[in-house]
């Protein structure tokens, strides 16, 4: 496939994606009010439970900032994700599916281009979450925070889709769908440490998440959102979640494509 | 009503109760899946709030406040998701329009529906329990009244219900999306005291909370597992309450029969997912 075709694909999938939301007024306010409804809701409940100053001793970040951020997170990083699964399963549901399969196009490069549209919308939503809450608490230096928390979160969702990939075929392939997809979701983020550090997580549910790379990249935000700046540790763990998206893209292609042979081998199915 | 539309209404309630169950629990795999899941979710919320929590604070009071608050919000989740949404999957599956042409009221389903998400209702606080017992502390709960906390927990069900008769109407006269429904689904227990004991909550919510119905049953149910006090004398609060539920409930039921009615005269819409 050349890349002005790649490209042209990613600007089909976008004018589709953008079109649902902006037609779909009550989506786009979602969008919007999704991540200060879960920071609320977190904060409120915990606050609650001791209050603000004990979770600045903990983590070392103000709750706010640490849960918008992991909020916005949690929306972004499952982008490909949540995209590849749901709208295969979507297109199976509404009887579209042997339509797509049908098409020349590599469904792997379909799926990769899925989740760029949706990517790129969540991350215009930190504009709306992030920004307000960062600019709050830091004054004009949110603004850079913000933008550098944005950036990451691409490189988060980008380093993450390979494995994004994997899982989404194996909700594919399982056959269990939408109930196999609701629990690979929460797992993920449960490993990724979007909503609870990773270094508090037990030791084996810790070593696990060394083979996730949204765990490595979220991590990073998290020390960047606390020390303001950038480490060699923090260098280190970019490099390790680039070379696991590496080491995984491989085993996403043939993932992808074995759900594709089950599906032409099996046919459609109601 | 004569004893044979009781026995039809009966059977009408059994047979829903059978297709739900074979439906959601055993054909569909749900409760294995569907359980897992939840672990995972209350894990994932649970985790970060013990963050708050000082060295000094007793573990098991703040168990015993997140017990109560999955409590109350599994069933403001199962009053969304199980009855409300419902309108819109016998919608769109087109099974409205049979139940309509059978001449009995399609509310009958909830007879078979509601028994189930009970047992759903029962399973979750039992997860919940576990998970806060293995994260937190095991939860520091009384009942000291029994049929006190029974009544509560159906002035609770009462009242979700009445709310899910609402957003029902909502959906099969309109069509609801389903984000705004999901937002609603989190905002609602939050502002209305479900979470919160209300003298915890800040003075002009505590307010708003006690204009609606939904902040009386959830204040009763925390007093009568003696987590928390409640603003005003527990029996007061206990039949304003009800008083209030069933006036709600009676709204819930007028307008679900206007719903009806104009949808006979209009036909069935189509329901839109998001």
């Amino acid at each position: 496939m050349r890349f002005s075709e790649f490209i042209e694909l990613v600007k089909v999938e976008y004018m589709m994606v953008a079109a649902e939301i902006l037609r779909r007024k009550a989506a786009l306010f979602t969008i919007v009010a999704w991540p200060y409804v879960l920071m609320l809701f977190v904060v409120i409940i915990g606050s609650i439970m001791g209050g603000f100053t004990y979770f600045q001793q903990n983590v070392g970040v103000n709750p706010l900032l640490f849960f918008i951020t992991g909020s916005y997170l949690l929306m972004t990083s499952l982008a490909f994700f949540d995209e590849i699964a749901s709208r295969f399963l979507y297109d199976e549901f509404i009887g579209t599916l042997p339509y797509v399969i049908i098409s020349p196009t590599s469904k792997v490069v379909l799926a990769l281009t899925m989740g760029i549209p949706r990517l790129i919308i969540n991350v215009l939503m930190g504009l709306t979450s992030l920004i307000p809450i960062y600019v709050y608490l830091r004054g004009p230096q949110g603004v850079l925070d913000a933008f550098v928390v944005i950036l990451l979160s691409i490189f988060s969702a980008l380093t993450f889709a390979t494995l994004a990939v994997i899982f989404a075929s194996i909700v594919l392939i399982s056959g269990g769908k939408w109930r196999a997809m609701n629990i690979l979701r929460p797992l993920m983020l449960l490993l990724s440490g979007v909503m609870y550090p990773r270094y508090l997580l037990p030791l084996i549910t810790k070593l696990i998440t060394g083979f996730v790379p949204l765990a490595h990249s979220v991590e990073v935000i998290q020390l960047f959102i606390r020390y303001n700046t950038f480490s060699e540790y923090m260098f280190m763990l970019m490099g390790i979640a680039t070379a696991l998206a590496i080491i995984y893209l491989p085993i996403s292609m043939k993932g992808l494509r074995a759900w594709e042979l089950k599906y032409i081998k099996e046919g459609a199915k109601t | 009503m004569n004893s044979r539309s009781i026995k039809a209404l009966f059977r009408c309630a059994s047979a829903s109760l059978k297709a739900y169950f074979l439906s959601d629990l055993i054909r569909a795999k749900g409760a294995v899946f569907g359980l897992i899941g939840l672990g995972i979710w209350l894990i994932i919320f649970i985790l970060p709030m013990t963050l708050f929590a000082s060295a000094t604070t007793d573990r098991s009071v703040i168990a015993a406040y997140m017990l109560s608050g999955i409590m109350v919000f599994s069933i403001y989740s199962i009053g969304t998701w199980d009855w409300g949404w419902e309108m819109r999957v016998l919608i769109n599956y087109g099974i409205f329009e049979y139940v309509m042409v059978t001449g009995v009221h399609p509310l009958v389903i909830y007879l078979g529906l509601v028994p189930l998400s009970l047992i759903w209702i029962l399973v979750i606080i039992g997860i919940g329990y576990s998970v806060i017992s293995a994260f937190v502390a095991v939860p520091k709960i009384i009942i000291s009244n029994i049929p006190l906390f029974l009544l509560a927990f159906l002035l609770l069900i009462v009242v979700v219900l009445s709310y899910a008769l609402i957003l029902g109407t909502t959906t099969m006269l309109t069509g609801t999306s389903g984000m705004v429904v999901e937002i609603v689904s989190w905002i609602l227990p939050m502002a209305t005291g479900g979470f919160v004991p209300l003298k915890l909550m800040p003075e002009p919510l505590r307010t708003i909370a006690l204009y609606t119905p939904f902040s009386y049953p959830a204040e009763v149910l925390r007093y009568s597992m003696g987590i928390s006090e409640t603003v005003m004398d527990p029996n007061l609060m206990f039949i304003i309450g009800y008083a209030y539920a069933l006036a709600f409930l009676g709204f819930g039921i007028f307008l679900y029969n206007y719903g009806l009615k104009k949808l006979l005269r209009e036909g069935v819409k189509t329901v839109s997912a998001w």
